[in-house]
């Protein structure tokens, strides 16, 4: 979290998890480099670059877009949500490395512009078999640039999280484009059943975690909105044992997207949706005092939803108390920031 | 994330699934099959099985060979060469293919050859156009 525009805010998580992904992809294109050298002697500097970065740039969307309903599903993964920024930009970078040296290779030999030769040297638009499908790639580096040139806070800020969300979403899109790219690419070209399982596990993988995030996320909204309220406006949620210390449970009441924490013998709600990218707040923990955002570590205090100064950030409010041990939720907001007192856990 | 934004991921995620995996799939059923060439003229390097007539002059040993299925072949054993480095092999009036100068050589000949026996084989030299060796085959 900021109060002003920096390039990087950098910190202890993020400069260990830009070390471990680093690490792990030069790893990564060693190992490769070593395969094509054994299995192709003759291969050519360009054609190892081309292969590497491609596949490499592949496994990277491929992880980034499994972290999001591995979080969801499982609460361990959570930290490899925190920098998945990074982790996106690298992706583009590793993407334009492919696309250049391919268009420098395919297409800077003729008399035409190498650009208008991605889409002319091919015009077979209407066959599967021999469609050009570079001109996938070339669209889904575009999406990637998009995303990556607007990743940082300024855009999000200017262009509304609401905006800056349906743009990040066109990340699936990409990807679709990516599967076809290699799928009518590599794979028709060399007709290996190494690609065609290459691509078709992660799909698998990638279609079944999604899903099954959409699955469970929509049967808890469904049970939420079944409770009924009983007097002054009150929801009964569940047992105050039922929260773990420092720790939330997430509610969806009369429209309402609430995380109930408990921490110190208390319980205090708040709005379950971060002022930054509209993280869910509740799947965070409660960090030195104060609530922390899962996605990138925005912080507020659980009392009152605002973040702790010099940070303007600010988040709604609920009357909260407990009954014989139950945990009751008031779904009428109070104005961000506004102080309510916490219940209190008998002990 | 808000509810309508998971809304939005789930709608995403059922609709694009379905698009991708018939992607995926199709692009496996325009699979290019691998290529196969057709073999235009059969193998004549193998010698037929049966011999149906031998020749003998000085410099070659000629089998007529042959079976049922496969059809017929002239095979030239050259024993010692010829006077002319090439040889012109006309079977039945009809050029059949030239002779070099060692080795074993075969040549397919056509069953509108062979219809009716006694056959006639000349080997002509190719440059004085004059017979150099006449054989008859009555298989």
């Amino acid at each position: 979290m900021s109060v002003n525009y920096t390039t990087v805010q950098w910190n202890r998580q993020k400069r260990r998890y830009d070390r471990i992904m680093l690490g792990i992809m030069a790893l990564y294109l060693l190992t490769f480099t070593l395969l094509q050298l054994i299995f192709y002697p003759l291969i050519s500097p360009e054609t190892l670059i081309i292969r590497a970065t491609g596949t490499l740039a592949f496994i990277m969307l491929q992880f980034i877009l499994c972290i999001g309903p591995l979080a969801r599903l499982d609460h361990r993964f959570l930290p490899l949500l925190y920098n998945r920024r990074h982790l996106g930009v690298t992706t583009f970078l590793i993407g334009a490395v492919h696309g250049v040296f391919n268009t420098i290779q395919f297409h800077s030999l003729g008399y035409v512009d190498p650009l208008f030769s991605v889409f002319a040297s091919n015009t077979h638009y209407g066959s599967l078999q021999d469609f050009p499908f570079q001109v996938l790639g070339f669209f889904a580096l575009v999406i990637l640039f998009l995303m990556a040139a607007t990743s940082h806070d300024f855009w999000l800020k200017n262009l509304s999280p609401r905006w800056w969300k349906s743009l990040h979403m066109l990340v699936y899109l990409a990807y679709g484009l990516l599967v076809f790219h290699v799928m009518l690419g590599v794979v028709q070209l060399e007709q290996s059943p190494m690609w065609i399982g290459f691509v078709g596990f992660g799909l698998l993988a990638l279609v079944s975690l999604h899903l099954m995030a959409a699955g469970v996320e929509k049967k808890r909204l469904q049970e939420q909105m079944d409770k009924p309220a009983v007097g002054e406006g009150f929801y009964q949620v569940c047992s105050a044992e039922d929260i773990p210390e420092n720790r939330a449970k997430m509610l969806y009441l009369e429209g309402q997207n609430i995380a109930v924490f408990r921490y110190e013998g208390k319980v205090s709600a708040v709005n379950n949706i971060c002022r930054h990218q509209h993280g869910p707040i509740g799947e965070g923990k409660i960090v030195d005092g104060c609530i922390t955002c899962p996605w990138h570590g925005y912080q507020y205090l659980p009392q009152n939803g605002q973040s702790p100064p010099p940070f303007t950030e600010k988040l709604e409010t609920y009357d909260v108390k407990i009954v014989d041990g139950m945990v009751w939720v008031n779904p009428t907001p109070y104005p961000e920031g506004t102080e309510r007192p916490a219940a209190i856990i008998q002990a | 994330m808000v509810p309508e934004l998971r809304k939005r991921h789930r709608l995403i995620w059922q609709i694009g699934s379905v698009v991708i995996l018939i992607g995926f799939v199709g692009a496996i059923v325009v699979l290019p099959q691998p290529v196969t060439q057709t073999k235009l003229f059969r193998k004549i390097d193998l010698p037929l099985p049966r011999i149906l007539d031998t020749q003998e002059s000085e410099e070659l040993t000629i089998n007529l060979r042959g079976d049922s299925t496969t059809g017929t072949q002239l095979e030239f054993i050259i024993k010692k060469p010829l006077e002319q480095p090439v040889a012109k092999l006309y079977w039945q009036y009809s050029f059949i293919g030239v002779l070099g100068s060692k080795g074993i050589q075969r040549f397919p000949v056509s069953g509108a050859r062979l219809a009716k026996a006694p056959y006639f084989l000349q080997i002509v030299n190719p440059f004085e156009k004059t017979g150099i060796q006449k054989f008859n085959f009555n298989p």
